[in-house]
């Protein structure tokens, strides 16, 4: 019985510069076009032409007008369709006469982007995996038609290339695949790293990432070699703040000057303010001055003195800086073109205007501050994870290029790619990821039910997709004692790991009542030499059979006279179960969310893209007294019932 | 309730004004008759807010909001906005967009939980659309017609879409905005229900022209009979889902 | 609450929205979004356009008046009559689609015709609405210009009189040509010949004053207006006139001899008081054969001082030209010379012969030098035995006034061949009243009609005027020749040695009526002339070599044709 967690690498944030050596020799970059694009499986088409036909005569409910031959079974189905990008692709393209069919538009999809590693996910696919993907392929069919006519235009087609060629290697961050399923990293199945490209030189070619990855790994020799060092400047609305930070982490003896910088080793750092900006209009003094006549205002006197003196006194500090500076890897600077008079282009200036070691933030950043600073250095320096499908991913690239302007701009950086909430009816999950929400539901389903005999196999199969703990709470908190029992004693699971979701309880303290910690206890006397049963599972005492018959008496004497007193109990366990319920429930959201994590960019606040509820709040206030399941219900049928009985007669 | 009105001899009403469930915003004429209109059916329930749209008057065609917020063209000056900042309620957004179509009331309509878009606008706008109206976005068109704020009159209770739409295209938009659709007029025949009608869930204004009829549909999408026991309301539905599924 | 029911159509593409008036279903297709019923009480596409409107018809010739000006013979229920019927509402029907027309059956005495119209109109945005709608037509009788002109035959207003005082009517035919040419004669309702001239009536003043400013144009004249009151309204100011103009050609003719009164002749670049007429255009040219000094005169000067011919064409006398020799100057196409001439006809008038010249021999001084040759017969004036009333003659010196002026060469042997002409003229008379005033097939176009005055000199003059079309180029460029009808021409070139006689009837039987042998010879007409120019050239049958022959690309075409047309137009 493995009780380790698999994805503990995953959540602890790795360095770009400290990446197991494992993981490193498996990884290969996986970006749009970075590989030739990788052909379909050969035995999807007759399938699909199955399928089409099997689901063509009952395809005739939902439509979408847009894009031809598009059917739905469900309304989920259906809005979810007007918020992909093969609607809205049509959505626009219909209005020239050219919306393309769903087989055509998978085609532009794939002849801009194709995923690496492909092939080796392929190889190391369970067959539970594969069988999802065909499932998922012939889903799509039943949305697509392979007849979908209208060719593209040529100049489309330029455009579509010219897209592709500008979108190859030029993504903000640069994702590297594992190449093979690393289970002893706990790194599960379609997952992605991430490396802002602004940390490597440019390269044209995907290999050239690769190697220059490895050789900024750290060796352990820096101390010899002398310290490596990135330096983050930033000036904006007369704030600056800069520092030079080593890439080193701080070992845990070392002083840490610096509040909240974690076991980053800040090596220098500054930050100053002058009065420059101009309040209620924004932008700089100088910049007003240059656009109109200069103002004479008392305020304007002021910024101007604010903006020379700022300008002067990061001159200064760069001179003093020169040493770290020149000994800096990256140089990253956030700065007007005003501002970067400061750093660059005056006398005596230690850095010059083309230094290749200049960098921009790839991502927004907020006034610049110490903490900003350290927020923006976790954010370039952290691998980026995300577990997204193929699928998922070739949408993505797809939404990525047709994002992508058709003149020759400046490269914008990736769209933020949203994080996928875990909706049952969202087509964006993989398979995988599907299959594994799908599993834990039945799992939760049997636990609530307290089907131990459908559980055993259950478990024994899929254990490992599931943190042991969480499931342990989930248990406790459902008040099953046999289940309970089952998985402490037969399974054997850890009673003594925190439950992150539950801000790092132990499964005895999320007990629903006394007999599910009764269980705890008896386990914990019946094996006291398993664990730690006090201090790390924090199960009190054990409960042997006559102590637990003691108690039992003592109870039924209470009980005789103190009956005003189990009144009282028993409303208190009342309000306890409703609690817990509203736990369970977030727990359960949050484990779904962490299931997906995002690949978020500049570690800014993501938008929940998702399809929020429709129309949530109608009349949702006249349902307080119901339990939130059965609220969604009534909502969901209530809004529902229209459609329906609209869809419904045809 | 649907009441007719006209501005300044125009029927357009759905121009020089805009109406939502937590506010109403009027363009400012040569005299109060609109404004009185609006103000005798509205003043107890929500604000009514005289104002201008970047100096002009088609406050209408250049706003697009709802309950949770008001969005407002580029061209919308500061003291506009900070007029509108005092007039509306403090739950309400408001929120200056940077959109190529600055039409904002022809590009977007919406009710209080779905919005539809100009299939081109911006990705920013989009996003900026959703969070401030807190509205699910698609683009879309309405009967081949980009503009779909001019093109069609939404609330919570129905939506009245350009007489030209198709039954299915009818039955796509109402699957997407979960609320009863019907392809109508206003004004006698005309197509822009936009320009020709303001909605909100209790309570409608259309131009002057607008027939019995076309008042008759107006108030049966809309719910607007001011029947409200359930029996109406089942009565209703059966009546105008049935018939218009 | 509205009734809707929608009837689900299996293709789910259209749309079904209820009629913003009656609230009926229809379908959105229709974009005005009314049902068709409620657009047309809202709409109406005839508006603006007349159902009712008058139809013009002229009892005399049934014919109907196609505006603005035709008049259209239409059958009843016909295409044409339909035509001019939707005519009447052609403006408003710009603005609408013709879609259908057709009559609606009404009794021929009701005076109406009804038609029943379809039209079609964009209404509203892309409704396109159709319409049928009745035209009544009332039909209003009246006469026709035309009809009106025949009712009333002498409706003229103004009539120009011209007049040329001389025995021949030569200036009146090359005037006929020339107005045939320029076609001045449009407006003329009537021609009548009168003593030494014409009379052209016109029912508009402006068409006389017209008439008379082109013969102003091509010949030397004088005018005068008058004016006849008819009536006179005192209520309105509206008279009523008769305006006459009366013009009066110079009476001096190509050809002719002119003595010049002395202080006159000084006056002209004291030219020799004794000329001859070398040409009548708008002014006399005067030429001195003896020097070849010419002069033009205008008519205002003319008629300053007028002055009459010595001798005219008819006095002309043929002589022999024995021998000439040109003497040095030249001047345009005259070349002065000395020449020796005597009378071709000298055996006969042996008598005449005083004595002076032997036999018969003159020496003279001529300006035709250029073209004559010896064993030419050219004409002249004989002044030897010559007798002028004239005070100029007599008062010049007598012993300057030479025997004989030679004035134009002539071509008598060939004449004789009596060959036909390939060529003949158009005329302006008028044949229905000619045959109506008494079978008189004689004359020669507007003149001699009559018959009684002086129809042998008409064709005497006829013959003389074709040969000087003949001889000069330059007159000949100023009118319209013709080719004549071929048949006839091949028919006279078979009977070339044939006589005389069976020619001209032959020719004549080709002819109408005799009044319009303008082309061939002109029969007795020719015979008078040789006859009146003496038959004592009988004997000599050679031919002159420089006969003027008239180049066929000269001719036009369809001669009869024209003729035709001609004829249609003048009957009024």
């Amino acid at each position: 019985m493995s009780t380790s967690t698999p994805t503990s690498i995953l959540s602890r944030g790795i360095s770009v510069y400290s990446i197991p050596p494992e993981l490193l020799s498996n990884l290969s970059v996986r970006s749009i076009q970075a590989q030739p694009s990788e052909s379909e499986p050969t035995s999807r088409s007759p399938k699909a032409i199955v399928s089409a036909q099997t689901n063509l005569p009952g395809a005739a409910g939902l439509s979408c007008q847009t894009c031809p031959n598009a059917n739905f079974e469900t309304v989920e189905e259906q809005r979810a369709h007007f918020k992909s990008d093969w609607h809205r692709y049509n959505a626009r393209a219909k209005l020239t006469g050219r919306a393309v069919g769903a087989e055509e538009w998978e085609g532009m999809v794939e002849g801009v982007s194709s995923i690496s590693g492909s092939e080796s996910s392929g190889s190391s696919s369970t067959t539970s995996s594969s069988q999802s993907k065909v499932a998922r392929l012939l889903k799509r069919q039943t949305i697509g038609n392979p007849n979908g006519d209208g060719g593209s235009d040529d100049d489309e087609a330029l455009e579509l290339a010219d897209r592709q060629r500008r979108a190859h290697l030029r993504t903000a961050v640069i994702w590297f695949s594992p190449t093979t399923s690393l289970p002893s990293l706990g790194i599960p199945q379609d997952t992605q790293f991430g490396v802002h490209r602004a940390l490597f030189p440019p390269f044209d070619t995907a290999a050239d990432y690769l190697t220059e990855l490895k050789r900024m790994q750290l060796t352990g020799n820096e101390e010899e070699n002398g310290e490596r060092r990135l330096t983050l400047l930033m000036v904006a609305g007369g704030h600056f703040a800069g520092m030079v930070v080593s890439i080193r982490p701080r070992g845990k003896t070392e002083k840490q000057d610096v509040k909240g910088a974690g076991d980053v080793r800040v090596l220098k750092h500054k930050t100053f303010h002058r009065y420059t900006t101009r309040k209620k209009q924004g932008g700089s003094q100088a910049i007003n001055d240059n656009a109109k006549s200069k103002a004479v205002s008392a305020g304007a006197m002021l910024r101007r003195y604010g903006e020379a003196a700022l300008q002067e006194e990061i001159r200064s500090l760069m001179v003093d800086w020169e040493e770290d500076l020149a000994a800096s890897e990256r140089i990253f600077i956030r700065a007007s073109t005003h501002g970067k008079k400061s750093f660059y282009g005056f006398d005596g200036a230690v850095l010059h205007k083309n230094d290749e070691r200049f960098r921009t933030f790839p991502f927004p950043t907020r006034r610049p501050t110490l903490q900003e600073l350290l927020r923006c250095w976790h954010e370039l320096t952290r691998i980026k994870v995300s577990h997204l499908s193929e699928d998922a991913l070739r949408a993505l690239d797809q939404e990525y290029i047709a994002s992508l302007q058709p003149k020759n701009k400046p490269v914008k950086p990736t769209p933020t790619i949203t994080p996928l909430p875990a909706a049952p009816a969202v087509p964006k999950l993989t398979p995988e990821e599907e299959a594994k929400i799908d599993r834990r539901k039945r799992l939760e389903d049997m636990i609530r039910k307290g089907r131990l005999d459908a559980l055993k196999p259950f478990w024994t199969k899929y254990q490992a997709e599931f943190n042991s703990s969480e499931i342990l709470g989930f248990v406790a908190l459902n008040d099953q004692e046999e289940i309970l029992k089952y998985l402490l004693e037969e399974e054997k699971l850890d009673p003594t790991k925190p439950i992150e979701t539950s801000n790092n309880k132990r499964a005895y303290e999320l007990s629903a009542n006394k007999n599910i910690r009764n269980v705890f206890r008896r386990v914990a006397f019946n094996h006291p030499e398993w664990y730690d049963w006090v201090s790390d599972a924090r199960v009190p005492s054990g409960l042997s059979d006559e102590l637990e018959a003691e108690q039992n008496n003592k109870k039924s004497e209470r009980r005789k006279g103190l009956k005003e007193k189990l009144k009282e109990r028993e409303k208190q366990r009342a309000v306890g179960i409703e609690q817990d319920e509203k736990l369970a429930e977030e727990k359960q959201k949050a484990e779904e969310a962490m299931k997906v994590t995002a690949m978020t960019l500049g570690g800014g606040s993501t938008n929940n893209k998702g399809p929020q509820k429709l129309g949530g709040k109608v009349g949702g206030e006249g349902l307080g007294g119901m339990s939130q399941e059965m609220r969604m219900q009534i909502e969901r049928e209530r809004r529902a019932r229209a459609a329906e009985a609209r869809f419904g007669r045809r | 309730m649907a009441v007719r009105t006209q501005f300044e001899n125009s029927t357009d009403i759905g121009v020089f004004s805009k109406l939502t469930n937590a506010y109403c915003l009027t363009a400012l004429a040569s005299s109060t008759n609109f404004y009185s209109v609006f103000e005798s059916e509205l003043s107890d329930v929500i604000p009514i807010v005289h104002t201008t749209i970047g100096g002009t008057r088609i406050v209408g065609r250049l706003t697009a909001g709802n309950r949770h917020g008001l969005l407002v063209p580029s061209t919308t000056t500061d003291q506009e906005l900070q007029h509108l900042r005092n007039s509306l309620p403090p739950s309400v957004a408001i929120q200056r967009i940077e959109e190529r179509l600055s039409a904002l009331g022809n590009v977007i309509a919406c009710n209080d939980y779905v919005a539809l878009v100009h299939p081109d606008i911006d990705r920013e706008t989009e996003e900026i659309i959703a969070d401030t109206l807190k509205v699910e976005v698609f683009r879309q068109t309405v009967a081949s017609n980009v503009l779909v704020g001019s093109y069609c009159a939404l609330s919570n209770q129905g939506g009245l879409v350009h007489p030209k739409t198709s039954r299915s295209e009818l039955d796509e938009l109402s699957s997407l905005l979960q609320v009863p659709l019907v392809a109508g007029t206003v004004n006698r025949g005309s197509e822009v229900i936009g320009a020709g009608l303001v909605v909100n869930d209790w309570c409608a204004f259309t131009g002057l022209d607008t027939t019995a009829t076309e008042i008759s549909v107006i108030e049966a999408t809309f719910r607007l009979q001011g029947q409200t026991s359930a029996a109406v309301i089942n009565e209703m539905r059966d009546s105008l889902i049935d018939h218009y599924a | 609450m509205v009734a809707m029911d929608y009837e689900p159509d299996a293709a789910g593409q259209e749309s079904y929205i209820l009629c913003a008036d009656c609230g009926t279903v229809i379908s959105s297709a229709n974009g005005a979004g009314l049902c068709v019923g409620c657009l047309r009480n809202t709409v109406d596409i005839t508006e603006g356009i007349p159902k009712e409107a008058t139809l013009n018809f002229c009892r005399g010739c049934e014919r109907f008046l196609s505006p603005p000006q035709t008049w259209v013979t239409a059958q009843p229920e016909s295409r044409e009559l339909l035509a001019i019927c939707l005519k009447k509402i052609a403006r408003p029907l710009m603005k609408v689609r013709l879609i259908d027309a057709s009559f609606i059956w009404t009794e021929p005495h009701s005076r109406r015709i009804k038609i029943k119209v379809t039209i079609q109109k964009e209404v509203l945005a892309n409704t396109v609405l159709q319409q049928t709608f009745e035209l009544l037509l009332v039909v209003h009788t009246g006469q026709c210009p035309q009809c009106t002109r025949l009712a009333a035959k002498n409706t003229w207003k103004a009539s120009v009189q011209v007049r040329q005082k001389v025995t021949h009517k030569r200036t009146f035919l090359w005037l006929e040509q020339l107005i045939l040419k320029h076609n001045a004669h449009k407006d003329t309702i009537n021609i009548n010949e009168k003593r030494d001239g014409l009379d052209f009536f016109y029912s508009e003043r402006n068409n006389a004053i017209k008439m008379v400013e082109f013969l102003a144009g091509v010949v030397p004249v004088r005018s005068k207006a008058s004016e006849q009151l008819i009536s006179s309204d005192t209520h309105s100011n509206t008279s009523n006139y008769k305006f006459t103009y009366s013009v009066e050609i110079v009476p001096v003719c190509k050809d002719d001899l002119v003595c010049l009164p002395r202080n006159q002749a000084r006056a002209w670049g004291n030219i020799s008081p004794l000329t001859i007429c070398s040409r009548v255009g708008n002014t006399v040219h005067l030429l001195d054969p003896m020097t070849l000094q010419q002069t033009d005169v205008t008519a205002p000067v003319y008629w300053r001082q007028p002055f009459d011919s010595l001798a005219t064409v008819t006095d002309l006398v043929e002589f022999i030209v024995l021998d000439v020799e040109p003497s040095g100057p030249v001047r345009g196409k005259y070349v002065l010379a000395d020449a020796q001439v005597t009378r071709s006809s000298s055996s006969n008038n042996n008598t005449d012969d005083d004595g002076m010249g032997d036999d018969g021999i003159f020496h003279t001084r001529t300006h035709l030098g250029g073209i004559l040759q010896p064993g030419d017969t050219v004409l002249g004036y004989h002044l030897t035995n010559a007798n002028f009333n004239n005070d100029a003659f007599d008062s010049f010196d007598q012993d300057r006034i030479p025997d004989v002026i030679l004035v134009k060469k002539t071509y008598p042997n060939r004449r004789k061949k009596s060959k036909p002409r390939n060529w003949k003229l158009r005329s302006i008379a008028k044949e229905a009243e000619d045959v109506a005033e008494g079978g008189n097939t004689l004359g020669r176009g507007a003149l001699g009609r009559k018959g009684g005055v002086d129809q042998r000199n008409v064709e005497r003059d006829y013959e003389l005027f074709l040969r000087d079309l003949e001889e000069d180029k330059e007159m000949r460029a100023a009118v319209n020749l013709y080719k004549a009808n071929q048949e006839a021409k091949e028919a006279d070139d078979e009977d070339d040695d044939v006589g005389m006689g069976e020619t001209t009837k032959k020719s004549g039987s080709g002819m109408k009526g005799g009044k319009r042998r303008t082309g061939v010879n002109g029969g007795t007409g020719e015979m008078q002339v040789d006859e009146d120019m003496g038959e004592g050239t009988d004997a000599d049958d050679e031919e002159e070599e420089d006969f003027p022959e008239i180049d066929i690309n000269e001719l036009l075409e369809h001669f009869e044709e024209m003729d035709m047309e001609d004829a249609t137009e003048e009957v009024q």
